[in-house]
């Protein structure tokens, strides 16, 4: 017994194993007799060409977990922790306890639980792992004020949810399933809200009161699909944990505030438009002859036409981080593009450089991972890496 | 001890059993559920099986039915992976591949009430 944590000993469980004919997935059943009132399911189906969260509006609430693998963590050892969690995944996507779960009425349905995996640069130091095309780390930048402990890591796990609490049963569970193979290096929390006061989705705003998220490459478009996948379904993501200055930012004036990024507060706008989705007009003077959006404003130093056309895709949940009365506020900023180096790293740079939001923003933590394609019935997360 | 948990889903329309199951790495396999006995939870074999209502799931869950793994030819560790046979009443059986994790409920629930625990 010695040498063997209390109380722990060891099961084997198995996913879905299908007694009699095929296996079915969450069924909908709608008969003939079904009144009006359809209950909408709001669960996302987590088989398909690329891990579904990337592409799906973003949840209310997510939680970050980067791991470090265990030195006895080779590349058949990281496939067995993927299929692994392609099993945990399939069931708590459905509100399923993952098998096993001891706290199994945690997990329920209708909460657009998802789970997004990335691999970190280690994992393609590995034998026999080839690095996907344009993934490689971020260099320091001069702003950057970076802290290990919000930095790195060799997995990623990315749960959403609209729930709180499914958040943290998911991550929990997934944490405590990786055990043999890595251990939690970093957790990051965070939420967002995208829904409008009539219910409908809309461009989620972050703790400046900026409208964040308008400039995007569209889901379902060819631009965004461009933008995000790489010719072998793969994508790369960057974690920043951007610490936001509040109580500085709060003491400009509003046409200040709107003048660092060039759009308007109200509804995000550009300043030279009216409504969100005008395209900013970068060469406008007002009466005084002076760019409306000025050259250091965050929207025209990022924007595309400025940037021999890269795009990233971004997707930003807010941060507090108590300590007693203390609160710090950010943004975690993740920012999805098929070619980390080609598109992200100019662009940031960039920004790093002259961007005026930079006076009221400090990142404070920066990671970055390789996303694998998603997975099918029959098939696990990474298998075209590891298998 | 070791166990397995696992959802069955039978999509068909009469129900099936789950009667049996083997595995290369456990000398004797059986299908348990918990009773109370003597004011005390404890396992017991299951008699028929455990049922999976047509069009319906069964769950094989910690302090509820599972597949025991007994006589164990070899350690087990969380990480492993083992192949698992099972046997439904219907005459078909299904191969899967399970991993191993690290058990996190008290282990004393899961003490036999006939044998004595066998602990890898
Ligand atoms: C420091 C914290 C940051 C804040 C508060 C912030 C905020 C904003 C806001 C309010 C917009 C305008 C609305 C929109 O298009 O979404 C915007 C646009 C944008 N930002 Fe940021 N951002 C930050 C950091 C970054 C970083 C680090 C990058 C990339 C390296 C970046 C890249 C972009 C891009 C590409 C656009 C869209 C430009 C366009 O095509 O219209 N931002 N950001
Ligand atoms: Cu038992």
């Amino acid at each position: 017994m010695t040498g063997r944590p209390s109380r722990r000993q060891l099961f084997g469980y198995a996913g879905a194993a299908a007694a009699g004919a095929a296996v079915t997935g969450g069924v909908v059943a709608l008969g003939n007799d079904t009144p009006e009132t359809v209950v909408v399911a709001r669960d996302i189906d987590p088989y398909g060409d690329h891990q579904p969260a990337i592409a799906a509006a973003s949840p209310k609430h997510a939680e970050l977990v980067a791991l470090t693998l265990l030195p006895s963590t080779d590349k058949a050892a990281l496939g067995r922790l993927m299929r692994l969690w392609t099993n945990d995944i399939v069931a708590l996507s459905a509100g399923r306890p993952a098998p096993g779960d001891t706290a199994p009425e945690l997990a329920v349905p209708g909460v657009a639980l998802t789970v997004t995996v990335g691999f970190g640069p280690k994992v393609f130091t590995l034998p026999d792992l080839v690095k996907p095309r344009g993934f490689s780390e971020v260099p320091v930048m001069s702003h950057d004020r970076l802290q290990p402990a919000w930095s790195g890591g060799d997995l990623l796990v990315l749960v959403g949810a609209d729930d709180a609490v499914s958040v943290v049963h998911a991550v929990r569970r997934l944490v405590a399933d990786a055990a043999p193979f890595a251990k939690p290096l970093w957790r990051q929390t965070g939420f967002w809200n995208g829904t409008g006061a009539d219910g409908q989705p809309v461009t989620g705003r972050n703790l400046f009161n900026q409208v964040d998220g308008t400039g995007n490459p569209a889901p379902g478009t060819p631009e965004f699909d461009s933008t995000v996948w790489s010719t072998d379904g793969w994508t790369t993501l960057v974690v920043r944990r951007i610490k936001l200055n509040l109580d500085a930012w709060d003491e400009l004036t509003r046409s200040e505030q709107e003048r660092a990024v060039g759009r308007k507060l109200s509804n995000g706008a550009p300043t030279t438009g009216t409504a969100e989705h005008d395209e900013l007009d970068l060469e406008k003077r007002d009466a005084d002859g002076r760019l409306v959006i000025a050259e250091n404003a965050h929207s025209r130093l990022s924007h595309h036409s400025v940037n021999d056309g890269r795009r990233i895709f971004r997707k930003g949940l807010n941060y507090v981080q108590d300590d007693g009365a203390t609160r710090e506020s950010g943004l975690i900023f993740l920012s999805y593009q098929a070619d980390l180096v080609g598109q992200f790293l100019p662009l940031l740079a960039r920004l790093d450089a002259a961007d005026a939001l930079n006076e009221w923003t400090t990142t404070i933590g920066s990671a970055v991972f390789a996303i694998p394609p998603g997975f099918r019935s029959g098939t696990w997360l990474g298998q075209s890496l590891l298998a | 001890m070791t166990a397995a948990f696992m959802s069955l889903t039978n999509p068909g329309k009469t129900d099936i059993s789950l009667t049996s199951a083997t595995s290369p790495v456990a000398g004797i396999m059986q299908l348990h559920e918990m009773a109370m006995k003597d004011g005390k939870m404890v396992m017991q074999e299951k008699a028929g099986g455990v049922k999976v209502p047509a069009g319906s799931h069964a769950h094989l869950a910690p302090s509820r039915d599972h597949v025991m793994l007994m006589g164990l030819k070899q350690a087990l560790k969380p990480g492993d992976e083992v192949p698992i046979t099972l046997r439904f009443s219907d005459g078909s059986s299904h191969d899967l591949t399970v991993p191993v994790k690290a058990f996190t409920e008290e282990e004393e629930h899961y003490q036999p009430s006939a044998t004595p625990s066998t602990t890898p």
